[in-house]
């Protein structure tokens, strides 16, 4: 399903040229789940965004399916992530203001859906948070911010669950029930990328790459 | 239209959630639309007085003169022995008074044009008299001082002379229907009984001043001559007043003058000569000032709105700049989002309007309204003039508050501020 080919990436600004990534190929099927390791700073997250569309690769190819990515406008990468990415974030990326089923309307909004309440519900009650919807970001744990966070990937109908540090806010315990619930969500199909340092984490995927300054080092699966 | 929809939502939800801010924008919109619609309100009022004075007064705007006797009220002695031996002598035309003229009120003096023997309106100014109180009636209703059961009324007939009504103005006849009578106490012992005749209709008398003894600031009466050939005496507060006659052009308007100059000198009154027109520049002039100060005020107004709502934005976009990220990882575009930014925006300036709107507009009916002339003028004025400029300005202020939020969007791609950029 996507396809990288001598993916690099460079930050450059007025001193310094940083490789963020360097000479990356990779290719991920349908309904995989990819652990991307790695230590603070070697480019699991740039990876990640480069995978989602939130950014260019300097230099290289990256398909998904038949799209050409890296050739895309700025409209059409907005496109692409609309149709394909649903994303997960370290910090739960929850608007504070909203509901969790505000919150998890949103995706539906911008993508003009009509009945979103019933959407939204079913989702709660498949992931287990009906009980939190009319409840504000801040009077949730942490554990159940990131299901709400997850349920909101998922909503819109992403094909890829795109998880940066997932667990990185969470103890080791809701840590593991989060991922209980990412494997589950992989199980019916859904290809997800979980980026993390945590080997625990890492090793409950079925395939593992772990990057270091930029590159693949390791590329492995059970 | 799918998209305004959707941004829609958002924008409500900004409204919403910051609501101070919204309330803040809100009133500050409101101000400066406020005073822009005064400002155009005052401009508008003095070409529409000034049309409609021209249309009435014709040449007698430049031809009526204006005699300004110091210390000289309408209840002195000597005053009005000057006024009836400059009738009598025939040294001027007309006589009348005036203390202050408003231009603004100037259409009031459709009341004033006199009227052939035909009954055809001449255009020639004969003699007004304006204050205050006759610029806030609505019908004139004279009336006739009758015998009352005590037999009272002996000393009021003596000092109108040789004339045969009173005519009154305003607020004692406004609820008092023609044909019924009235009854005026001065004290336990001194009461007047007046049936209220009829209704002065246009052209059929001049004016007349306030009111009757013992109301608001100046009370005087005035008399009238059935055939408009002016007399007039009267008291009235403050007593120095302007006396008003026609002033024709050239060798005539000399000898007019120097025959008056003469009487006041053999009287020893203290007097001197402007015109109508000057009087009347003079009150344009006052106007303008007062059109300058809102004027002023609308543009420092206007300025600090920008500038506040500018701020405001900035303060905001920083402090919810993840905000942004997120949405935009939800699936709205910059585009979408600066379309959001924009109808919070249009949502605030539209509710400022409609307020400032309405507010200019009652302050005018309260203001002029109390007569149809009034009324439909401040009707005129609104719809023809001010809501257009008002329209205009609130969309250039639409422009000028979302331009910075959709560029900035643009620019910044929320992609960053979801990354945790700096901008
Ligand atoms: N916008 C950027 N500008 C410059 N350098 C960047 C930027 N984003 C990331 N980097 C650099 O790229 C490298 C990889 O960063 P990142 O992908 O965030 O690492 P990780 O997520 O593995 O901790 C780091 O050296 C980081 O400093
Ligand atoms: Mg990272």
């Amino acid at each position: 399903m996507i396809r990288l080919k001598n993916i690099n990436k460079i930050y450059s600004n007025y001193e310094n040229e940083t490789k963020a990534l360097n000479d990356i190929s990779l290719e991920i099927g349908q309904g995989e789940m990819l652990a991307i390791t790695g230590t603070s700073g070697s480019g699991k997250s740039t990876l990640l965004h480069l995978l989602g569309g939130l950014d260019m690769p300097t230099s290289g190819e990256y398909f998904f399916d038949e799209l050409e990515v890296s050739k895309m406008n700025d409209r059409e990468l907005h496109a692409f992530r609309k149709q394909n990415i649903g994303f997960v974030f370290q910090d739960f990326a929850l608007i504070g203001r909203y509901t969790a089923f505000e919150n998890m309307e949103l995706p539906l909004i911008a993508r003009g859906v009509k009945n979103r309440r019933e959407i939204v519900m079913n989702c709660m009650k498949r992931l287990g948070i009906d009980h939190l919807a009319g409840k504000r970001p801040a009077h949730m744990s942490g554990g159940q911010q990131q299901r709400v966070a997850i349920g909101r990937a998922l909503v819109s109908n992403a094909r890829i669950l795109l998880c940066d540090e997932p667990t990185g806010a969470l103890d080791g315990k809701t840590g593991g029930e989060v991922m209980d619930l990412l494997e589950e969500i992989n199980r019916e199909g859904k290809t997800v990328i979980v980026v993390t340092h945590d080997i625990k984490v890492a090793e409950r995927c079925r395939c593992r790459i772990e990057i270091e300054d930029g590159r693949i080092v390791t590329d492995a699966s059970d | 239209m799918k998209e305004i929809y959707k941004c829609w939502k958002l924008s409500l939800d900004k409204l919403r959630f910051q609501w101070k801010k919204a309330l803040m924008m809100v009133s500050m919109l409101t101000m400066s639309l406020v005073a822009l619609g005064e400002t155009c309100f005052y401009q508008k009022l003095y070409d529409y007085s000034e049309s409609s004075c021209r249309e009435v007064l014709s040449e007698a705007l430049e031809n009526a003169g204006l005699i300004y006797v110091k210390g000289g009220g309408y209840q002195a002695e000597e005053a009005r022995r000057f006024l009836k031996s400059a009738v009598a002598s025939e040294a001027v035309k007309a006589i009348g008074c005036m203390q202050v003229l408003r231009v603004d009120r100037l259409s009031e003096l459709q009341r004033l044009q006199a009227r052939n023997e035909k009954g055809e309106e001449q255009g020639l100014l004969r003699w007004i008299y304006m204050d205050e109180t006759f610029l806030n009636v609505c019908d004139l209703k004279f009336a006739e001082l009758l015998d009352d059961p005590d037999g009272q009324e002996a000393r009021e007939i003596e000092m109108r002379g040789e004339t045969h009504f009173s005519l009154y103005l305003g607020n004692h006849f406004r609820e008092i229907p023609v044909g019924t009578c009235y009854r005026e106490r001065i004290s336990e012992e001194e009461t007047y009984v007046y049936e209220v005749k009829g209704i002065l209709e246009k052209g059929q008398c001049f004016v007349s001043p306030e009111i009757v003894k013992g109301t608001g600031a100046g009370s005087s009466n005035a008399m009238i001559s059935l055939d408009n050939e002016v007399i007039f005496c009267g008291e009235v507060s403050p007593p120095s007043a302007f006396w008003m006659y026609l002033s024709p052009k050239g060798a005539d308007g000399e000898k007019t003058k120097a025959a008056l100059k003469g009487l006041a000198q053999e009287m020893g009154l203290n007097m001197s000569f402007s015109s109508l027109k000057d009087h009347f520049d003079f009150a344009k002039r006052k106007g303008g000032q007062l059109q300058a100060v809102f004027g002023k005020l609308f543009v420092i107004l206007f300025m600090a709105t920008l500038v506040n709502g500018i701020l405001l934005f900035l303060t905001f976009f920083v402090k919810n700049a993840r905000d942004y990220g997120i949405l935009h990882a939800d699936g709205f575009s910059a585009g979408e989002l600066g379309i959001s930014c924009l109808l919070e925006n249009a949502m605030q300036c539209i509710l400022a309007f409609f307020l400032a709107g309405s507010m200019v507009w009652l302050a005018g009916m309260l203001l002029f309204g109390s007569k149809p002339e009034g009324a439909e003028m401040v009707n005129d004025i609104f719809l023809y003039s001010l809501l257009p400029i008002m329209t205009c300005v609130v969309a250039l202020i639409l422009f000028l508050l979302s331009v910075i939020p959709v560029i900035l969007l643009n620019i910044a791609e929320p992609i960053m501020l979801l990354k945790g950029e700096r901008l």
